[in-house]
């Protein structure tokens, strides 16, 4: 093989690593104890370089949250590699944000080629348990990492091959369903050991110097192949703000802004500057200031992936993706701020992204998805008294329009790993009955190319005492938006209401005290469309009026398509109406929702005053005074103010 | 036609019965016949898609040639065809309409909710079978244990059902949740529908599969129901056919599960016939490594067709079964064999990315206009079929199958097209093609061994379609493996594996309790129940063929309270009946503890199955085959090829000139109608006598 050309070699190497990551996926997953790991497959396995690249990562199985994270914190953090070590943390502030909440376990064996490191394999599991508060360990409203479980520091889980009974030991005493956990770790442990086994039988076959110089070529092609399609994007710079509507502690927005600087050669800029202080709440960012992290990449990367069909993905792909983050920030959090819920700003970053490119490249992105993560579980007493705890559906919302295709449905890109929990096997475990998990007519951001539908679950409660914790809700005030003329979609909304009807709860609450017969609905919104509604094609109209899933009425009034009173498409009616609307609607505009469109008009600039006040100051007073400040700016002006009167108002309340 | 003959033509006599199968595929139909002693008869005709019956009867016209079949006692036929999975993939099945619980008319389109590939913007779920719009909700709701919630609403439902016939429904499908527990509502209402359209095909969930998981179930119906008239037509055109033949026999297919079933009782679940064909080809692979004295193997296959690789596993003879496979993005419940594909075949296509990387596949020639040595188009895009040329491995002198010649010329022209664009000539893009096929192929069956969680101490590989043979050594070099099997007919195992396909049925039955709280009178009907059908299933089957012996075995899927998994339990019938908690217990515990290491003996335990399988095994004539009647083989030729980077010297044999327990050493080429097989350096060809060519690597 020596003799082969780059041309031939990189891809047979791609091939010989891929069946070594592979192995280990499977073995994991076979083998692992947890729920979460076989079925929603929240971990990832890999080869590192020894500069802490991912080089080699599966392609049917495992998370794919993770990849192309770097490593080298966790190498750099073990001072004397020894063969048979394996390496474990999960503490994101000692781990420079290599890991991001506490429940993902990460674990690294060098492996040795000549007494020198040839190359590590990798390995997390996103553990069900790590201590904390709250079982399950996540709870929104955390402040502190502290409250968020067990944090493990870089340390040998093994030296040479040797269980560290120590750390085995603190661990198993740290957790809820320790033997479980452990089952889990022993799993990881062995897929480590075997992916050793199989790069030295590479070794042996290709020799080191094939195999080291395969590593990088890898890494190389990808790096390109992201490059060219990243460079499709016009070069400029591209400024969009996107928000969680709140910070799941307070009803005070949280800002996400980014200015997306792409340059001719594909290398790409995110610039985070004038996003939010770090909360107070479990929705920060432990990114350690890293310029290259794949969780803040999202979008990006899934363009480069997208336009990018035979791709390897691996760490090559983020290598041009470069990340400016201000310090402190909710973007880039510092210690003691909580993280453990962080999955749904990510989720809203993706978005932010998508917003930046739409702005140059419109349709050629998803519109906004009408996203949240409605994580919601049930615990009770089962009949033997015990405590149990039970997935019950993970509520997401459409995906938005875009790349020529109509949106995804019930779910959206970021999420769109997961799935749903059967009725059958949920009704069989715990104490529910669902009434409804389906699609919400109606909820669509129009478009020539329409946003996906949002999504309901309805379910009750069949006996009492049953906690329901459902977290992670947003976009309930502020919608998908839609692009290039396309509209917002719905919002996302939840209640709980007695059997008998009566509303007992409204809003995001994460945590219900259940009786037997209360009823939950947990929604979730649609995605934003693309285009000019009335430009949509009238037979696509007409089919999803067929299917029940947009009405004559919205129809007529959104679509301008016009139905006889038999139901068939009165093809006259609609080019009048059609006619009659063109013109009332730009092509180039983004559509925000009246949620987000009465927010900004309001409170827009008020609210950017009391942000650059804020992060003029200490590290652990900013959020409060931007908390204290904008509220008590609410309260004054309840209708808004210009950004001149909230500065006089900012003034009197800082003397 | 090909004809192998057997060693002993003694009794029993050859015409006494006969077994034909068939393999219908998208370009050729592959038929094999098996006479009373063993003897094999093989053809290959063009395929009719319009009419996918005619070419099956004019290849039973080709193998019983004019004597017809008066010369055979009997003739059973089993037929193995793409029909389901084409009108599946193609979208081209009946209109049906589907009744589902109220609250739940988008379970086809949501399914389980995640998509394809999230990482890309273009990725969606697989177009729903059913439209919303033939979708309605009906007023009627069990509880989990199967109890009443809210009682069927029968005008509610009629109602619903008249809807979408008038919405042009030919079919409907009734899914409603916890079916699988308790038939009765689904039962009632396909009475009640059929009272009112009689002629109305109705297909219920809980009589397909009564599995937990309401897509899954309300899938595998609504499969039955879409692709069903096309079956049916297969059938009723073949009967007419046959008949005019005088073939009486009833005919039977090839199931998912690698065994065989009528098609008449086939056709009230045409879904379990959907992995058919790449299901007999693991079976027939299973087959053939018996005949060569592997019993009770462990096998690797390794099917290379045009447009793919297909791995499959063989456990101690037996093809390894799952019950978590999906055919055209859709998941499927029933057991089927487990396969795994990745597009790498003769046509797929070798290219290069922007970066100047070659690739090869997924994408593929196809049948038209075929790899570039065809000649049939200017575009000369390169096939791997044109890289094995370019090296060496085919010859352009012999012709391709019947009538195609293979034009040199214009493979190289291809490849020297793409060369100019990397930088690298000819012979070095096909020689690199290759290797990265056989990469792509060892990662696919290193992933396949692991995914399978198969752990054998040594596996062997049987290697056999249009390109396996070619590339089987190679492949297995890559994964470690020091033995492979070319069957006698590596291009019609399906075909072989359809003829000489045992029986075999699956079933099932719902627990779903904690073990201390199940009522053993319950589980005793419930066991009767399954045993009773298994028997009687298999007392129709086994109806006219040769048997040699039946059985049925028994197995609970059980796990621990809230784990995520099920552990199948293997247990005898009488160890069931007696019901004795304590010794199931046992079973599971130690069987956790074989498999994961552990077990928690204190935990409560769930039963969520019971499985029965059916077994009928048929006489098997242990194939043989006298070889050549020469007695030293024609002086090899010979042929300069490159191998792994280096032009070597190969002797070049013919298959049929070769002698039984002859030997040839590596590097070598042995060159048939249908295929070519090569023996790299460092392997040994031994010519088995049950026709096979075993290849061991030297050393």
């Amino acid at each position: 093989m020596n003799d082969k050309t780059n041309a031939i070699s990189v891809e047979i190497f791609s091939n010989l690593f891929r069946a070594i990551v592979d192995e280990m996926a499977w073995r994991v997953r076979r083998a692992a104890h947890t729920t979460f790991i076989r079925e929603t497959q929240d971990f990832g396995t890999a080869l590192i370089t020894p500069e802490g690249e991912q080089f080699a990562v599966p392609n049917n199985t495992g998370g794919i949250s993770l990849i192309g994270i770097p490593i080298k914190p966790l190498i750099d953090a073990i001072t004397d590699w020894r063969p048979g070590d394996v390496a474990v943390t999960n503490d994101p502030y000692s781990s420079d944000g290599m890991v991001m909440h506490l429940n993902d376990i990460f674990m690294l064996r060098p492996i040795f080629v000549d007494g020198k490191i040839i190359c590590f394999a990798w390995a997390f599991l996103h553990c069900s348990d790590v201590g904390g508060s709250v079982p399950g360990s996540i709870d929104s409203e955390n402040k502190e990492i502290l409250q968020e479980g067990l944090r493990l520091p870089p340390l040998k889980l093994y030296s040479s091959g040797t269980v560290n009974e120590s750390v085995k030991a603190i661990l198993q005493a740290n957790c809820r369903g320790p033997d479980l956990m452990w089952g889990d770790l022993a799993a990881v442990v062995a897929s480590l050991h075997m992916a050793e086994t199989r790069v030295l039988r590479l070794v042996e076959r290709y020799g080191a110097g094939a195999i080291k110089s395969a590593m990088y070529s890898v890494l190389d092609r990808s790096e390109k192949l992201a490059r060219l399609a990243l460079s499709t994007v016009p070069s400029g710079k591209y400024r969009f703000t996107e928000y969680l509507e709140d910070d799941f502690s307070t009803d005070t927005p949280v800002r996400f802004c980014l200015t997306l600087s792409v340059a001719p050669d594909g290398h790409c800029t995110l610039d985070y500057t004038g996003s939010d202080p770090e909360v107070a709440s479990a929705v920060n960012l432990p990114t350690g200031g890293q310029r290259h992290h794949p969780m803040l990449s999202v979008a990006l990367m899934n363009y480069a992936i997208t336009k990018s069909a035979d791709i390897d993905v691996n760490a090559g792909i983020i290598r041009c993706i470069e990340l400016v983050l201000p310090e402190q920030s909710v973007v880039n959090a510092a210690y003691p701020a909580a993280c453990g819920a962080r999955v749904i700003s990510v989720m809203r970053l993706h978005d932010l992204t998508l917003g930046a490119l739409s702005a140059v490249i419109p349709g050629n992105v998803p519109a906004a998805g009408g996203s949240q993560l409605a994580i919601t579980s049930l615990s009770f007493h089962a009949a033997d008294g015990a405590r149990r705890v039970v997935s019950a559906n993970a509520v997401v919302g459409g995906s938005g329009a875009g790349c020529g295709l109509d949106g995804v449905s019930g779910t959206d890109f970021p999420a769109a790993a997961l799935k749903n929990v059967p009725v059958e096997v949920l009704e069989t475990e715990a104490p529910v009955r669902v009434h409804r998990f389906g699609l919400r007519a109606d909820s669509e951001g129009p478009g020539k190319l329409r946003g996906g539908f949002g999504i309901e679950y309805v379910f009750e409660i069949l006996q009492d005492g049953v906690t329901v914790v459902s977290r992670g809700k947003d976009r309930h005030k502020f919608a998908a938006w839609g692009v290039a003329g396309g509209g917002a979609a719905s919002c996302a909304y939840a209640y709980v209401a007695a059997r008998d009807g009566r509303r007992k709860s409204t809003g995001k609450k994460a945590l219900w005290f259940a009786d037997q017969g209360d009823i939950i609905t947990v929604a979730g919104g649609g995605g934003g469309g693309v285009g000019l509604p009335h430009e949509r094609e009238p037979g696509q109209v007409s089919s999803d009026v067929l299917d029940g899933l947009i009405s004559v009425g919205r129809a007529r009034d959104v679509y301008g398509v016009v139905f006889s009173p038999d139901g068939s498409l009165d093809v006259t009616e609609t080019e009048l109406s059609r006619k009659y609307m063109s013109g009332t609607r730009s092509s180039d505009q983004f559509d925000w929702g009246a949620g987000r469109d009465e927010w900004e008009r309001r409170w827009a600039d008020a609210y950017d005053a009391v942000h650059l006040r804020a992060i003029k100051l200490p590290q652990r007073s900013r959020r409060d005074f931007q908390v204290r400040a904008f509220l008590a700016l609410r309260q004054q002006h309840p209708e808004g103010l210009s950004r001149a009167a909230a500065e006089r108002y900012l003034d009197e309340l800082q003397r | 036609m090909r004809i192998l003959e057997p060693v002993r033509d003694v009794a029993p006599s050859p015409l006494a019965s006969c077994q034909i199968g068939v393999d219908v595929g998208g370009t050729f139909t592959d038929l094999v016949l098996i006479d009373g002693c063993g003897a094999v008869r093989c053809v290959k005709v063009p395929s009719t898609p319009g009419e996918p019956a005619l070419s099956t009867l004019q290849g039973i016209d080709e193998l019983i040639g004019p004597a017809g079949a008066r010369q055979f006692q009997s003739i059973h036929h089993t037929h193995s065809n793409t029909l389901a999975l084409n009108t599946l993939i193609e979208r081209t099945g009946a209109n049906i309409g589907m009744l589902v619980t109220q609250g739940f008319r988008d379970l086809m389109e949501i399914q389980r909710l995640s998509i394809p590939d999230p990482m890309r913007y273009s990725s969606r779920r697989p177009q729903a079978v059913v439209p919303r719009r033939l979708v309605r909700e009906v007023r009627e709701r069990l509880n989990a244990d199967g109890s009443i919630e809210t009682p069927l609403d029968a005008s509610q439902l009629l109602e619903a059902a008249a809807e979408i016939v008038a919405a042009g429904a030919q079919g409907i499908v009734i899914c409603f949740l916890h079916s699988y527990r308790s038939p009765v509502h689904e039962r009632r209402a396909r009475e009640i529908i059929g009272e009112k359209f009689p002629d109305l095909p109705v297909d219920i969930s809980s009589e397909v599969w009564p599995q937990a998981r309401e897509f899954e179930r309300g899938m595998l119906a609504t499969i039955n129901s879409y692709v069903r008239p096309r079956i049916e037509r297969y059938v009723t055109v073949l009967a007419q056919g046959l008949l005019s033949r005088s073939i009486s026999s009833a005919p039977r297919g090839a199931r998912s599960n690698g065994g065989r079933e009528l098609l008449s009782s086939m056709g009230q679940k045409p879904a379990v016939a959907l992995f058919s064909g790449p299901a007999a080809g693991v079976a027939g692979a299973a087959s053939v490594a018996l005949d060569a004295g592997w019993a009770d193997a462990d096998l690797m296959t390794l099917d290379i067709g045009g447009t793919s690789a297909d791995i499959g596993v063989i456990r101690r003879g037996k093809p390894i079964l799952s019950s978590e496979e999906h055919i055209a993005d859709f998941p499927i419940l029933f057991p089927t064999v487990a396969v795994s594909a990745i597009g790498a075949g003769g046509g797929s296509i070798i290219w290069a990315d922007p970066t100047g990387s070659v690739k090869v596949g997924p994408r593929s020639v196809g049948a038209d206009p075929g790899p570039a040595c065809y000649g049939r188009s200017d575009a000369l895009v390169p096939a791997l079929t044109d890289a094995f040329l370019v090296v060496g491995y085919l010859s352009a002198d012999r012709k391709l199958g019947d009538k195609l010649v293979m034009s040199l010329e214009r493979s190289l022209q291809a490849m020297s097209r793409l060369g100019d664009r990397v930088g690298v000539p000819a012979e070095g893009i096909a020689d690199g093609a290759i290797q990265i096929a056989i990469a792509m192929m060892a990662a696919e069956a290193t992933s396949t061994l692991s995914r399978r969680g198969v752990d054998a101490p040594e596996f062997r590989m049987v290697a056999y379609g249009g390109a396996g043979p070619l590339l089987g050594a190679l492949v297995a070099e890559e994964v470690f493996i020091d033995t492979v099997l070319i069957p006698p007919l590596p291009g019609a195992l399906s075909a072989m594996g359809a003829a000489r396909s045992d029986i075999h049925g699956d079933f099932l039955r719902p627990i779903y309790q904690e073990v201390e709280i199940i009522d053993p009178t319950q589980f005793a009907s419930q066991l009767d129940s399954i045993s009773r059908d298994a028997r009687d299933w298999l007392g129709e089957e086994v109806e006219g063929l040769p048997v040699t012996g039946m059985n049925i075995t028994y197995s609970l899927d059980m796990r621990y309270e809230g784990q995520g998994f099920d552990v199948a339990v293997d247990i005898d019938r009488e160890t069931l009946e007696r019901f004795d908690r304590s010794v199931l217990l046992k079973r599971f515990h130690d069987a956790h503890q074989a498999e994961f290491g552990y077990a928690s003996e204190s935990a409560r335990v769930w039963i969520k199955e019971l499985r029965a399988h059916a077994v009928g095994y048929l006489a098997k004539t242990v194939h043989a085959h006298k070889g050549a009647e020469a007695a030293q083989p024609c002086a090899p030729r010979a042929r300069t090829i490159r191998l792994r980077g280096a032009a070597v010297h190969a002797s070049v044999y013919s298959r049929e000139n070769l002698e039984i327990g002859s030997r040839l050493e590596g590097p070598a080429i042995i060159e048939q109608m249908d295929t070519t097989t090569l023996i790299p350096d460092g392997w040994i060809c031994e010519c088995h006598q049950s026709g096979a060519l075993v290849l061991h690597r030297a050393g």
